[in-house]
């Protein structure tokens, strides 16, 4: 799984790819993930908090991983 | 499933968008319930099959690639880049969740996903199940697979290295480091192997017939029989061609599923 985040000076982050080899399951999710973490401040528990409304609101299941171990790679990605 | 399995061989070995349009189309119209179960055993020639949330550019080196007439493809599941020539052979199952309160992705992954091992099994291999959704002989990976879900249908697809050229994929597919070092992932994802490799005498009408026998244990069906797609499958798949796969943006862009 690769991130791609651009935040701002109050680390908000501006945009956010997440990318690459994992099952995410409705495939859906991702994108709307995506789109719930713009405006989010880059800080754990705003990140784990806004994975879990996703998870809950689609159904949302990660195989092989847990919306806790996408939330730590958003947390060590660095800004392109 | 009590009746026979619908099988069906349709393959576009040159254009592997309309493959992966056709893959698409067949778990469409089982979901909406016009058709009954179906297995799909079909090969590209020469393609890179990338997982739906995958960048191309992330994992396929493009100028190889483009040079050496390699296509390139975004699926609608998740899960990792793969290289398909005439010597990969893909199946492609989809069918109704079975079984009360059964998750889905156990579905996939812990009970359909047992109708390849069978079939190398059947081969006379001993086939044992990494990471999930790879299935290893002798420690190196010969089949990945990838699912999905709609409601209470589901899909299971995957690739078996029969007599894929090896030195082909190493140098198109990109190998990325970092998750060789993830703890979590036994890095038997990059030592793969083929089925001529591991048994020169087995050929590629027995993998087919394996795969068919496998899938038909796994479902419990009376048989099985050959059948042609129909003709709302050829037009939804046409459709999926034209508006999905044959696009720069769904293929390269990451496009919105």
């Amino acid at each position: 799984m690769r991130v791609k985040v651009e935040t701002d000076e109050q680390r908000v982050i501006q945009s956010i790819t997440i990318t690459g080899d994992f099952f995410l399951l409705p495939e859906d999710a991702l994108w709307k993930l995506e789109e719930r973490l713009k405006g989010a401040k880059l800080e754990r528990n705003e990140i784990i908090k806004k994975i879990e409304q996703v998870f809950e609101e689609t159904g949302g299941i990660v195989v092989g991983s847990t919306p806790q171990e996408i939330a730590e790679v958003i947390l060590e990605a660095r800004e392109p | 499933m009590t009746e026979k399995l619908r099988v069906l061989l349709t393959e576009f070995p040159e254009n592997s968008h309309l493959n992966l349009a056709f893959e698409e189309a067949f778990f469409l119209s089982r979901c909406s319930e016009w058709t009954s179960d179906v297995l799909r055993i079909w090969r590209n020639e020469k393609a890179v099959v990338i997982g739906v949330f995958q960048k191309a550019e992330e994992e396929v080196d493009l100028d190889f690639a483009n040079s050496n007439s390699i296509q390139i493809v975004r699926r609608f599941t998740g899960g990792g880049a793969v290289y398909h020539d005439l010597g990969n052979i893909n199946f492609a199952l989809s069918t109704k969740i079975e079984g009360e309160g059964q998750r889905g992705v156990d579905f996939l992954y812990d009970h359909l996903i047992y109708g390849a091992i069978e079939a190398l099994r059947l081969l006379g291999f001993n086939p044992s199940k990494e990471n999930f959704n790879d299935i290893v002989i002798e420690g190196k990976k010969v089949i990945g697979v990838a699912g999905s879900i709609r409601k209470d249908c589901a899909f299971l697809h995957g690739a078996m290295l029969f007599s894929t050229d090896l030195s082909v994929l190493s140098k198109v597919l990109k190998v990325p480091l970092k998750k060789l070092q993830d703890k979590k992932i036994d890095s038997v994802k990059y030592r793969v192997s083929t089925l001529s490799q591991l048994k020169p005498e087995i050929e590629q009408k027995d993998v087919i017939l394996s795969l068919i026998e496998g899938f038909t244990k796994v479902l419990g069906a009376e048989g099985y029989y050959f059948d042609f797609p129909d003709k709302r499958e050829i037009e939804l798949a046409r459709r999926l061609y034209l508006e999905k796969y044959s696009t720069v943006s769904w293929n390269f862009e990451r496009r919105r599923p």
